[in-house]
């Protein structure tokens, strides 16, 4: 178990090594003069060489980026031209409320998704069957700023049951995480389904019902059991999906999120704090694609670190 | 004896194959798409859509309203009363045209890739392989919005950006199909013959990999329309001048109380033409599909 | 039809706890099944073994789990009864039939493997019979589980309680299933094909387990099996099944001494006997398929007796000629007589 995971770990360190150097090569090379970009093209001269200066821009690139490296290393990427303070701690302060909003968002996924693709499984090709594929079928093909809109227009304004921004209560997370999760539970149900319905042709649960187990129990113990690995798996890389999705959803309900923080920045060209929040996400992917990882290993017991 | 029947049941399984229903619903989507390709070509050549009119006495009517000119705007007007059927028209040549773009940049990109590195491997396949592999475990949305704003809003930057973030997927199919076939006999014995490597690559690698290209391509392009349309709701996508679904959609967002149809037109749109993609492409991967035809 | 075999075969035993009388088993709509089982009668009795043979897809396999109650989907009971401590068990709720599995009538199958859930304990899934029917702790439950874990000679019950089933063996696979089934000492044990998914040295170590364990609680034991040799060491009464029905039933010594159905007649002519040393002689032909059933008998078409009338009429299951009506021993065939009075086809 130890040598697997620090096997994943070190994957893990150096997939995230070359996020960073992405991340450092679309903002600080791409653009051309980061100077010209930060202050705009009416800047005088003076103006840019005080920017170049201010930023270490004057060095080569080379030690740019390792200088750039190093400071990540203490965790520090620069300041916020705009708001000031360190980058970095702009962004991790606003890193708990999108974790909030996809937390959220994931629970109200599996306490949806899952129920209803055992019902699905139950009588495959009925009515909720059809109306959960056909829903997760549009379900992915509508855009979820509109159906943010709309979730907003409907249950804030119209019907006034849930506040439409953040106000720092429950309510107020409901909204955006249910359009940010919409998507994914008929997706998730198609998943448990077809699990449910391949786990559930198997001969154990024959024997567990030979056993008088009630069926509920057979299903949601003996069945569930047996598709929670790959569902677990796929939970983990719903939340990653989740984080960096919330980036949309954070604008259309003004939660005060890194996403929102980031498109903000963007607009700004305040690209320290861009790249802080692009780096913050990409490494909580990765590190829930490690825990997952983890998590499959120790939920099939099958697995070794040798087969995994 | 065998040789009869062998020749019998090909000819059976292609019959059966050639044969196959395709379902209604995929008739529906190709349908839709086809509708939707009429309009963004034709389309804006009958209703030509102008960005900077303002007509404001014809502001916010509702869908079936009659305009001031007397004519009436089947699906009402936005905010300065440019009508909304002609901003549809405009918005789906947007969308067909960097769909189209990017599956078709991405793509190539990512055949010459996926080729190079499934058909020679070697240090080099490794290196690609590992650069896909970082670009992966970025969220795709996320390099779209730093690619985006770093480069500026315009439909050829839109293109470029969405491209980049796609062509990993490319050349992962194509890797895979180009790995199998390299191992095949006749390409070995290609090889013995003397045939040079581009040779063997065009006329004997390359047939293999159009099949899955295709058939990730149709995924793709709904993707690339959804991220087109976010990009641009965001204000990091086409340029404001330009008529773009996720534009509307974001102008619209101010009016919802009292004009709730200027988001809803274009989305619904969106929603329309990315399901009718879904459902082709599935009705596609089905029928390409040799497992599914057993 | 029923009667006749009910004088036969109630007259000198004790009670059945359980019995089939005229199953019929088919699949699809009402009214418009196809018949798999076709008028099954199947008396199990305490302290009994019967054997229940015939080919795959005879419909062996359908006829034990009806006994269960856990018939596959769209298969069910189309006609007769299935009687279980001489309740007529049609139009049991779920509840009435969990009630019974376990403490009244239990089974295992025949891939110990696949019949094991992967991602949980052995002990855990063999302390759920303890747990759902008893009422029991955890606790009680566990230490229940490892003392029948050693009665069924699972060594080092302890810690193999914890293992799951992908680290047993395959014998210690069945051994564990065999100890789910007995957790609650049920009185009636049907065992699908016990032996058949395991290494041939494990077989006999596996039948004597059951045999031994059968006897001292006296259950009434159905063994399902395609192998004669097993159930010659095992079963005291056979019955054999072809295409649905049940062509031949009896002792074990009557049926293999004097068989009176011309398919029992192959079956035995097929099984390598050491006291007979020859070439075997295999049946030719294959089963009808289920759906597909030739009018008249459905061993007609490979049958080397068969005359005008098999190929009309289906023959009723009758009382053999000549042994009486006490012996129980019976067949469906138009021409027992002549099959009794036959030599052996020739060895050479």
């Amino acid at each position: 178990m130890g040598a697997f995971v620090a096997k994943r770990l070190g994957q893990a360190v150096i997939v995230a090594w070359g996020a960073l150097t992405l991340v450092f090569i679309i903002v600080r090379v791409v653009p051309g003069d980061p100077a010209k970009l930060i202050l705009g093209p009416d800047a005088s001269a003076d103006q840019l060489k005080h920017v170049r200066s201010d930023f270490g821009l004057d060095h080569p690139l080379w030690r740019q980026y390792l200088e750039h490296l190093g400071g990540v290393l203490h965790g520090d990427l620069g300041d916020s031209w705009r708001l000031g303070g360190s980058a970095l701690g702009d962004t991790l302060e606003r890193f708990p409320a999108t974790l909030t909003l996809s937390l959220v968002a994931l629970v109200l996924t599996i306490l949806l998704g899952f129920p209803l693709g055992m019902l699905c499984a139950r009588r495959p090709g009925k009515v909720l069957d059809l109306l959960v594929s056909t829903g997760s079928l549009v379900g992915q093909a509508v855009p979820s700023f509109w159906l943010g809109i709309v979730l907003i227009l409907l249950f804030a304004r119209e019907l006034g049951w849930l506040p439409a921004t953040a106000d720092g209560s429950l309510a107020g997370v409901l909204l955006p995480a249910f359009t940010l999760a919409l998507p994914f539970i008929g997706w998730l149900a198609r998943l448990v389904r077809n699990g449910a319905l391949e786990e559930g042709a198997k001969d154990y649960v024959r024997t567990a019902r030979a056993k008088g187990v009630p069926e509920g129990l057979v299903q949601y113990v003996h069945v569930g059991r047996n598709i929670a690995v790959p569902v677990v798996t796929v939970l983990g890389l719903l939340m990653g999906n989740f984080i960096a999705n919330a980036v949309i959803i954070e604008v259309v309900f003004s939660w005060p999120g890194i996403g929102s923080l980031m498109v903000d920045a963007i607009t700004n060209r305040d690209y320290a704090v861009v790249e802080a929040a692009v780096l913050t996400m990409t490494v909580s992917y990765i590190a829930l694609n490690l825990l997952v990882d983890v998590v499959y290993f120790a939920l099939d017991p099958r697995l070794t670190p040798e087969n995994a | 004896m065998t040789a009869i029947t062998v020749p019998a049941e090909g000819a059976a399984a292609r019959a059966k194959t050639g044969g196959r229903r395709v379902p209604v619903r995929v008739w529906v989507g190709a349908g839709v798409l086809a509708l939707f390709v009429l309009a963004a070509l034709v389309g804006p050549l009958l209703w030509p859509y102008d960005p900077v009119a303002t007509h404001l006495a014809d502001r916010l009517l509702a869908p079936g309203g009659r305009t001031a000119t007397g004519s009436i705007a089947w699906l009402g007007t936005d905010q300065v009363g440019r009508d909304l059927f002609a901003n549809l028209l405009a918005g789906a040549r947007i969308t067909l045209l960097v769909a189209g773009a990017t599956v078709v940049v991405g793509g190539a990109v990512g055949l010459v890739v996926g080729l190079v590195s499934g058909y020679f491997g070697g240090p080099l396949d490794t290196v690609l392989s590992r650069v896909g592999d970082v670009q992966l475990a970025f969220p795709s949305i996320l390099l779209a919005i730093l690619l985006a704003g770093v480069l500026g809003p315009s439909i050829t930057n839109i293109v470029i950006t969405l491209a980049i973030t796609r062509w990993v997927i490319f050349a992962r199919i194509v890797r895979a199909s180009a790995m199998s076939t390299r191992r095949l006999e006749y390409v070995d014995s290609a090889r013995v013959l003397g045939c040079g490597h581009l040779r063997i690559l065009v006329r004997h690698v390359l047939p293999s990999c159009w099949q899955p290209l295709l058939v990730a391509a149709t995924v793709q392009v709904g993707l690339v329309m959804v991220a087109e349309a976010s990009l641009s709701f965001l204000g990091l996508g086409v340029p404001v001048d330009t008529a773009s679904w996720g534009a509307t959609v974001s102008i619209g967002r101010d009016y919802l109380g009292s004009a709730w149809w200027i988001s809803t037109v274009p989305a619904a749109a969106l929603a329309l033409v990315v399901t009718a993609v879904g459902v082709v492409g599935d009705g596609f991967r089905d029928l390409s599909d040799p497992r599914s035809q057993i | 039809m029923s009667s006749t075999v009910e004088e036969v075969a109630g007259a000198t035993e004790a009670t059945p706890v359980a019995r089939l009388r005229g199953v019929h088993i088919g699949f699809g709509a009402p009214g418009r099944e196809r018949p798999v089982v076709r008028g099954v009668e199947l008396d199990l009795v305490p302290g009994r073994v019967t054997a229940l043979v015939g080919e795959s897809g005879s419909g062996k396999s359908l006829t034990t789990l009806a006994l269960m109650g856990l018939l596959p989907g769209g298969a069910r009971v189309s006609a007769g009864s299935v009687e279980i401590d001489g309740q007529d068990t049609a139009g049991f709720t779920d509840a009435q039939w969990r009630r019974l599995r376990g403490p009244k009538i239990a089974m295992v199958f025949q891939d110990p493997m696949a019949a094991l859930n992967p991602s949980f304990t052995v002990g855990w899934q063999v302390a759920e019979t303890f747990r759902r029917h008893q009422g029991v702790s955890h606790r009680t439950a566990r230490a229940r589980t490892i003392e029948l874990m050693r009665t069924v000679g699972i060594p080092d019950a302890e810690h193999k309680y914890h293992s799951y089933p992908h680290e047993f063996s395959g014998g210690m696979r069945q051994r564990a299933m065999i100890a789910m089934a007995l957790a609650l000492e049920p009185e009636v044990l049907l065992a699908d094909e016990p032996t058949t998914a395991l290494d041939v040295t494990v077989q006999a170590q596996i039948l004597r387990l059951l045999t031994t364990r059968q006897a001292e609680a006296r259950m009434a034991m159905l063994l399902v099996s395609h192998d004669l040799g097993v159930v010659a060491r095992v079963a005291q009464h056979v019955a054999v099944m072809y295409a649905g029905r049940i062509v031949e039933a009896g002792t074990l010594d009557e049926v293999y001494t004097t068989p009176a159905h011309p398919y029992t007649r192959g079956l035995l002519d097929a099984m390598p006997d050491p006291g007979r040393p020859g070439r075997l002689v295999p049946i030719e032909g294959q089963p009808p398929a289920p759906g597909h059933l030739p009018a008249g008998c459905a061993f007609a078409p490979r049958c080397r007796f068969a005359t005008e009338v098999c190929r009309t009429d289906d023959p009723a299951t009758l009382p053999v000629p000549g042994r009486g009506t006490s012996t129980g021993h019976v067949a469906a065939c138009h021409h027992s007589a002549r099959i009794l009075g036959t030599e052996p086809e020739a060895r050479s």
